[in-house]
């Protein structure tokens, strides 16, 4: 492989990097592991770059390598380091992710914009859920010990809030013309 | 289940710290798209909020890349330090696997001798052997059609059957002997036979499985593992490229390998690949082994069929079992051995056998 061929290869790794991750943390609990998956499929992608169809997306291909290696660990490492997902699962995050890729921007940040946007939309109990769960990195148990509410409780909050950011992205979605997201 | 419930099971899987509820996970999900999708839509948006949280780290995200980049400078620098690991890797993942007697450790065997013995400079021969490496790791269910030819002194014995795979480690295989039906697998923990008539034989290990059932000590497979254990000292040559036809259209590398020591002792003697270049299936596989005691030589051979969804539970003995058969109770069996050892012998006036003097 060329210089050229690295430096061009190098602008796909900084490009798709943010996304890849987001897959990543679709399919991984553990950020060690997560950080290894990275790695792992950018090697993968370079080593295989020959077979790569440049008529299709480069970011769908990386999220099948990635796919497939999580696959392999899955079967090698603890139950706890890993979402569970099987091929049907894995199908369905395929489309979302791509439905995602399609949106307007140039970099994974600028194409979740929507998302940005969907929170701060949210009602206030539910911002402080995703807040400190998210961006605080609390465990559920902690987030209940914090707002003085039940275990249960925090749980379906959460699981209330990504419902209600996954339609209003899926609306935004769609009314930009990309399709819905499911 | 309400959708309450339903959307209560998601969260607890997604949070996973519930064994219970990752041990129903594939079983309800099957069973209900909806809350298929509904899981995947909260792993979607938990993915991207977590990926929010890291892009805000800026810092170590250009590390990541950096680290990526720095690891694709030394890729070449490094590459025979990184052949002797996944040689060690592979080698790992085929202990564990074990019943080697599997079109998907057939295709892990292709990829080892390719990669430690395969000759430089054929085309592209690295990305098929890569490719052939990935369909075995694949999760989807292959079907092959199976061939077995026993040779005891001038007479041959045939079998016909079918080899079922699902990744590395899950395998059903299906023989039809000249004394009956055998049926051996492994549904990714438990090895298993069902032998011809009797108890159905589980177990972890397939060494033990082979001390509880000795049909299974008469299977193909066992040689396989012995291939695999000296993979290392193969050697493989590509004899070719052809078209077979079965398969119109497809160009298929030819691919030989053989023991390079103790050929003479060895049980495995030769193996001949046809190996998709396009997808990286092995499409055929000639096996042969020798030294087998009470056998002079066995063939085995396997011819990719269809890759057909079948479901989750095909692996396991249970979905084999019609006839209802009980499983082979170790304990059970070693009280009985036990029993008969211990219980007194009786005594004739003639004394016990070595006192009769011998036999005339």
């Amino acid at each position: 492989m060329t210089v050229t061929a690295k430096h061009a290869f190098e602008i796909l790794v900084r490009e798709n990097a943010d996304m890849l991750r987001a897959f990543v943390f679709s399919l991984v609990r553990d950020s060690n592991l997560a950080d290894e998956l990275f790695q792992e499929t950018f090697l993968t992608a370079w080593r295989k770059l020959e077979t790569y169809d440049s008529t299709r997306p480069f970011g769908a291909w990386l999220r099948g390598i990635a796919a497939m290696h999580a696959m392999a660990k899955k079967r090698k490492v603890a139950a706890s380091k890993v979402h569970y997902f099987d091929d049907a699962t894995l199908d369905l995050l395929e489309i979302r992710f791509a439905k995602m890729s399609r949106t307007r921007g140039d970099t994974w940040e600028e194409k979740i914009d929507a998302l940005n946007q969907c929170l701060d939309a949210l009602p206030k109990p539910a911002q402080d859920v995703i807040s400190l769960y998210y961006h605080k990195n609390c465990t559920c148990k902690e987030v209940a010990a914090k707002l003085g509410l039940g275990l249960e409780l925090i749980k379906k909050r959460l699981q209330r809030t990504r419902q209600l950011l996954f339609d209003c992205i899926s609306t935004k979605l769609a009314r930009a013309g990309v399709g819905g997201l499911s | 289940m309400t959708r309450d419930e339903d959307l209560a099971f998601a969260e607890d899987l997604l949070q996973g710290d519930d064994p219970a509820v990752l041990a129903q996970a594939a079983q309800r999900l099957k069973k209900n798209p909806d809350l298929r999708r509904e899981y995947a839509n909260q792993c979607f948006i938990h993915a991207l909020l977590c990926s929010q949280t890291d892009m805000q780290d800026q810092k170590a995200s250009r590390e990541r890349i950096t680290r990526v980049m720095q690891t694709l400078s030394t890729e070449n620098a490094r590459a025979g330090e990184r052949s002797v690991r996944a040689r060690r890797r592979r080698k790992r993942l085929l202990t564990f696997v074990g019943a080697a007697g599997s079109a998907a450790l057939v295709l892990l065997a292709v990829t080892l001798v390719v990669f430690t013995g395969g000759p430089e400079g054929l085309p592209k021969a690295e990305a098929v052997v890569e490719m052939a490496r990935q369909k075995s790791f694949e999760d989807l269910d292959r079907t092959y059609s199976l061939e077995l030819i026993v040779t005891v002194g001038t007479r041959t014995y045939e079998a016909d059957g079918w080899l079922y795979v699902r990744g590395a480690d899950k395998v059903v295989m299906e023989l039809e002997t000249h004394r009956g039906r055998i049926v051996k697998g492994m549904d990714g923990k438990r090895q298993w036979v069902i032998p011809q008539k009797g108890p159905i034989f589980v177990h972890e290990s397939e060494t033990a499985l082979q001390r509880m059932s000795p049909e299974t000590a008469d299977l193909p497979h066992l040689s396989m593992e012995r291939i695999l254990a000296q993979s290392s000292d193969l050697s493989s040559r590509i004899t070719g490229k052809t078209e077979f036809p079965t398969w119109p259209g497809r160009t298929l590398i030819l691919l030989e390998c053989t023991p390079i020591k103790d050929a003479e002792t060895a049980k495995f003697k030769k193996a001949q690949y046809m190996v998709d270049t396009k997808t990286g299936l092995v499409m055929r596989a000639e096996l042969h082994f020798g030294n087998i005691p009470l056998v002079d030589k066995i063939q085995v051979n396997i011819q990719y069929s269809k890759e057909e969804k079948r479901a989750d539970d095909f692996y396991g003995y249970e979905a084999h079992n019609a006839d209802g058969r009980p499983l082979f109770d170790r304990e059970k069996f070693r009280e009985q051995l036990k029993e008969r050892l211990n219980r007194p012998r009786p005594r004739d006036s003639r004394g016990t056998w070595w006192q009769k003097g011998p036999r005339r």
